[in-house]
């Protein structure tokens, strides 16, 4: 009775092994799709026309963008507004997606920028974040394209080259100077930028 | 006395031939125009390089009849000849002419001022500059505080002083606008001759 109750229970060799390798594949195919998945939407939330989808972006953020050299220039080369506000490492580009659906997303939904007049109040207080999330990465994000190792001073202007290397020497960042370059500088940036310029 | 007369009656007479040839012409323009749209073209260019073959003939014999008497000419009709507006002679409802694109003059050091009282001229590009109510990015330079540490020169005392003749600690609304007197410059092609001396 034993023998034949565990012959029951348990299937014959080939059998077991057949499962167990369905089982494999079932668990690498639901893998890919859950991580492919996964970077999938990272990547499309990673998209200009992503952060356009929202009004607040279209209509102040985009439009300032628009005027300036890093959207239209001699060379045709641009950056959209991930290139600067995502970094391009993975765990940073997590973080930063995390802080901003934490704070963005309810702030959308509860329509705290939803007009010009409400944008402009609180235009200072979202440069002064970025200013400062600049400052502590280095300028991570201006520097994915602006490598200093590849800037030549000497086909700058005598001004910018000697700015530029004094800036070097003294440990400084992109962000410390080159402030309100894609979009609009606040009411009061002056003192604010001094400020986020001399946090260390 | 009557030579003049004689010789300004011919330039008219002149005139009034070709502005009748002119009327002609484009009125049979128009018509083939018309007719045959497919050739429009064509037969346009070749019709305007044939006008303007005539014209210069015209012109020419005008010009050797009528060139002394041009001025007076132009008093008697009570109009100029060869004035056009600062955007050519195209027409309205056309686009204008794209101007020649030229960069902006860098000079280090800046540009000397031709007299005392010039506001100086910027030597140096300002196309990233904005100037409005909240911010006005000349003066992450140009500022007081900024200047030294920039070596850019500083607003004159003139910029802080108010309607009152007070001073002010900022500059004030009336000279908060940088480009309605300091501008940049381009190596261009003086549009008419100068001869201004201080």
């Amino acid at each position: 009775m034993k023998h034949e109750k565990t012959h029951q229970n348990t299937p014959p060799a080939h059998q077991q092994a057949g499962f167990l390798s369905m089982k494999l594949l079932m668990g690498v195919f639901i893998g890919i799709l859950l991580w492919g998945g996964f970077n999938w939407s990272l990547e499309m939330t990673n998209t200009e026309s992503y952060c356009l989808s929202c009004h607040e972006m279209q209509g102040i953020s985009f439009d300032e963008l628009q005027e300036t050299v890093h959207y239209s220039n001699r060379t045709g080369v641009r950056a959209s507004c991930p290139d600067c506000h995502v970094p391009k490492e993975w765990t940073h580009k997590v973080v930063q997606k995390i802080s901003a659906a934490i704070r963005e997303l309810p702030a959308h939904w509860s329509g705290k920028l939803d007009t010009p007049e409400k944008f402009e109040e609180h235009r200072l207080a979202m440069a002064t974040l970025e200013w400062n999330r600049m400052k502590a990465n280095g300028s991570r994000e201006c520097k994915n394209c602006h490598d200093s190792k590849s800037m030549d001073y000497t086909k700058q202007e005598p001004r910018s080259s000697a700015r530029h290397e004094e800036a070097e020497a003294e440990g400084k960042t992109c962000i410390d100077c080159h402030k309100g370059i894609a979009h609009h500088l606040p009411k009061g940036w002056k003192e604010a930028s001094k400020e986020a310029t001399d946090k260390k | 006395m009557k030579k003049i007369l004689a010789i300004s009656l011919i330039g008219l007479l002149s005139l009034l031939i070709q502005a009748t040839a002119m009327a002609e012409k484009e009125s049979t323009e128009n018509t083939t125009m018309s007719q045959t749209e497919s050739s429009i073209e064509t037969t346009a260019t070749e019709e305007s390089a044939e006008e303007s073959k005539e014209t210069e003939a015209t012109e020419e014999a005008e010009d050797a009849e009528a060139t002394e008497d041009d001025k007076d000419q132009a008093a008697v009709l009570g109009d100029s000849i060869d004035v056009y507006s600062l955007r050519g002679d195209n027409d309205i409802d056309a686009a204008s002419e794209a101007f020649p694109n030229h960069r902006t003059m860098v000079v280090d050091g800046g540009i000397d001022v031709t007299f005392g009282d010039q506001p100086p001229m910027v030597p140096h590009s300002i196309d990233k500059d904005r100037i409005s109510l909240q911010e006005n990015t000349c003066l992450k330079c140009h500022s007081k505080a900024d200047s030294k540490l920039e070596s850019a020169p500083k607003p004159t005392p003139s910029h802080f002083k108010g309607r009152d003749g007070k001073k002010k600690s900022k500059i004030v609304a009336g000279r908060y606008f940088c480009t309605q007197c300091h501008t940049p410059q381009a190596n261009t092609k003086p549009l008419i001759k100068n001869n201004f001396k201080d």
